[in-house]
C-alpha cells in the first residue's frame, strides 16, 4: 500500500515534468507550423510509454544499479588493493562505452567523413578503431578519476585543464572533425554508465576518511566525456 | 510496425547493458565471492530498470526524435526573420526534454540525499535545463549564420577556464559533471535528429560535418550556466550577511 501511493506520487511528479515537452509540441505544430499531426494515436501512446518508462528506469536505477555500484566500490576499497580497484574502474569505463549506441553512431559517422568513398569495410574498420580508442580512453579516465578522489586532487580542475587542450589541440589541427569529436564525447556518456560513474566517485569519498561525498565525489563523469574528445581529436588531426 | 519496433529497441537495449551486467557479476561473484545485500531489491530494481529504459527509448522513438526532426525541417526552411522560429523551437524544447532526462533526475534526486536538502533536485533540474536551452539557442543560430564552430567553442571554453578557477571549489566538480548527465538518452538522439535535419534543409550546407558540434554547445552551456548561478549566489549571500552585520 505504501509502494503503490509512492508509485503513483512519481507518476504524478514526472507526469508533470513531461507536461512542458507535451506543450511545446504541440504549440508549434498548430501555431506555427499550422498543421495537424500525422499520426496522433501513434503520439499518444508513445507518450505513455515516455512516462511509464521514465518513472521505472528511474526507480529502477534506485534499487539495483545505485546499491550494488556503492557496494561494490565499498567492497573493493575494504579490500585495500588498488589494483583490483583500477581494474574495476577500467572495466566499468570501457565496458559501457563499448557498446554505447550513440557513440556507434558518431564514430560511424566521423568514419565516413574520414574516408570519403572507400568503401563500407574501410568505413565500418575505422570507426570499430575509433570505438574501440574512445572506450579505452573513457576506462583509463574513469581510472584516474578514482586515484584524483583517493589522493584528493582537484577532479574538477584537471577536467577543465583538459578542455583547454582540448580546445588548443582543435586550433592547431584545424581539423574538420572537430565538431564530430566534441559530439562524441558528449555522446560517450550516457543513462547506462553516468549511474555507474557517479557511484564510483560518491562510494569512494563517502569511504575514505577526509574526503567529502559532494565536494570530491564529483567530476569523474566530466573527465569520462573528455576522454574521448580528445582521443578523437588526436585521431582526426593524424588523419586528416 | 510497433511490435517489431519494440523487439528491436528490447534487444539494443539488452544489449547495451550487458556488458555493465557482466562486469558487475564477474566483481560480485567471482572476485568478491560475495551476495549483494538485499538481492531480491536488487534483481527486482534491475528488471524495473532495463524494462523502463525500453519503454522509454521505444515511446522516444515514436514521438520526439521523428517530431523533432520534421519539425526543424519545416521551420529551417522559412525565409528571412521566421528563421527565428527555430532558434525559439531548439530552445524551448532543449529545456524541456532536459526536463526529462532519466540520467539527470536520477543523479538530482541523489545530489539533493547527499547535501541533505541543501541542493534541492528540482532547482538543478531547471538551471541545467536553462543552459542546454541557451546551448541549442547559440548553437542553432551558429548554423544559421554559418559561422565557424571554433568561434564559438574557444570563447566558452575560456570563460569555463576563468569561471571554474574562481568558483567556489565546492561547486565545480558537481557542475562539470552535469554536462554529461544532460546530454543522455534523451537529448543525445533529439539533438543529432534537429541538427542533421536543420544542416540538410539549409542550403549549401554539409549534412555530415555540419550537423555535429550541437550536442556539445549542449554539454557546455549547462556547466557554464551552473557555476555562473552560483557565482551569483555567492555574492548575493555575501552582500547580504554584510548588510545585516
Amino acid at each position: 500500500m505504501q509502494n503503490l501511493k509512492a508509485l503513483i506520487r512519481t507518476l504524478a511528479l514526472n507526469g508533470r515534468d513531461m507536461l512542458p515537452v507535451v506543450l511545446v509540441v504541440v504549440g508549434f505544430q498548430y501555431l506555427i507550423v499550422g498543421k495537424p499531426f500525422a499520426e496522433p494515436a501513434q503520439l499518444l501512446l508513445g507518450a505513455c510509454l515516455v512516462w511509464v518508462g521514465l518513472t521505472l528506469f528511474v526507480k529502477g536505477l534506485e534499487m539495483s544499479l545505485f546499491p550494488l555500484g556503492d557496494a561494490l566500490v565499498a567492497a573493493l576499497t575494504y579490500k585495500g588493493n588498488i589494483a583490483l580497484l583500477a581494474a574495476f574502474t577500467f572495466c566499468v569505463g570501457a565496458g559501457s562505452t563499448a557498446a554505447e549506441p550513440a557513440l556507434i553512431a558518431v564514430t560511424q559517422e566521423a568514419a565516413a567523413a574520414v574516408l570519403g568513398d572507400q568503401g563500407n569495410a574501410a568505413v565500418q574498420r575505422t570507426a570499430g578503431i575509433l570505438r574501440a580508442a574512445c572506450a579505452l580512453a573513457v576506462g583509463l579516465a574513469l581510472t584516474l578519476g578514482a586515484f584524483c578522489v583517493i589522493k584528493g586532487w582537484p577532479t574538477g580542475r584537471v577536467v577543465i585543464i583538459g578542455y583547454a587542450v582540448a580546445v588548443i589541440v582543435a586550433l592547431i589541427t584545424q581539423s574538420p572533425l572537430t565538431a564530430i569529436a566534441m559530439d562524441a564525447g558528449a555522446a560517450a556518456t550516457s543513462a547506462i554508465n553516468v549511474p555507474l560513474i557517479s557511484s564510483t566517485g560518491v562510494g569512494l569519498a563517502s569511504l575514505i576518511k577526509g574526503r567529502n561525498p559532494v565536494l570530491d565525489g564529483f567530476g569523474l563523469a566530466a573527465l569520462c566525456s573528455l576522454t574521448p574528445m580528445l582521443v578523437l581529436m588526436l585521431a582526426g588531426g593524424l588523419l586528416v | 510496425m510497433p511490435m517489431q519496433k519494440l523487439l528491436e529497441t528490447a534487444l539494443q537495449t539488452c544489449s547495451d547493458l550487458l556488458p555493465i551486467v557482466l562486469i558487475v557479476l564477474v566483481f560480485q561473484w567471482g572476485i568478491l565471492r560475495s551476495r549483494p545485500a538485499q538481492l531480491q531489491r536488487v534483481l527486482a530494481g534491475s528488471a524495473y530498470a532495463l524494462a523502463g529504459l525500453i519503454l522509454f527509448r521505444l515511446g522516444l522513438d515514436l514521438t520526439l526524435l521523428p517530431l523533432g526532426s520534421d519539425m526543424a525541417q519545416e521551420l529551417a526552411g522559412k525565409q528571412g526573420w521566421g528563421a527565428l522560429w527555430l532558434v525559439l523551437f531548439a530552445g524551448s524544447i532543449g529545456l524541456v526534454a532536459t526536463l526529462i532526462e532519466p540520467t539527470l533526475l536520477a543523479v538530482a534526486n541523489r545530489i539533493q540525499d547527499l547535501t541533505g536538502g541543501e541542493m534541492r533536485a528540482w532547482d538543478l533540474r531547471l538551471v541545467v535545463a536553462g543552459g542546454v536551452a541557451l546551448g541549442l539557442v547559440l548553437g542553432t543560430a551558429r548554423m544559421l549564420l554559418g559561422i565557424p564552430i571554433l568561434a564559438f567553442i574557444v570563447p566558452m571554453v575560456l570563460l569555463l577556464l576563468v569561471v571554474g578557477w574562481v568558483s567556489p571549489k565546492n561547486i565545480l566538480a558537481l557542475s562539470l559533471d552535469t554536462g554529461p548527465m544532460a546530454t543522455s538518452v534523451v537529448t543525445v538522439p533529439l539533438i543529432a535528429a534537429f541538427g542533421g535535419s536543420v544542416a540538410r534543409t539549409l542550403p549549401g550546407r554539409d549534412p555530415v560535418l555540419e550537423g555535429f558540434g550541437l550536442i556539445f554547445f549542449a554539454l557546455m552551456t549547462p556547466v557554464l550556466s551552473l557555476l555562473m548561478f552560483a557565482a551569483l549566489k555567492a555574492v548575493l549571500s555575501r552582500k547580504k550577511s554584510r548588510e545585516e552585520t
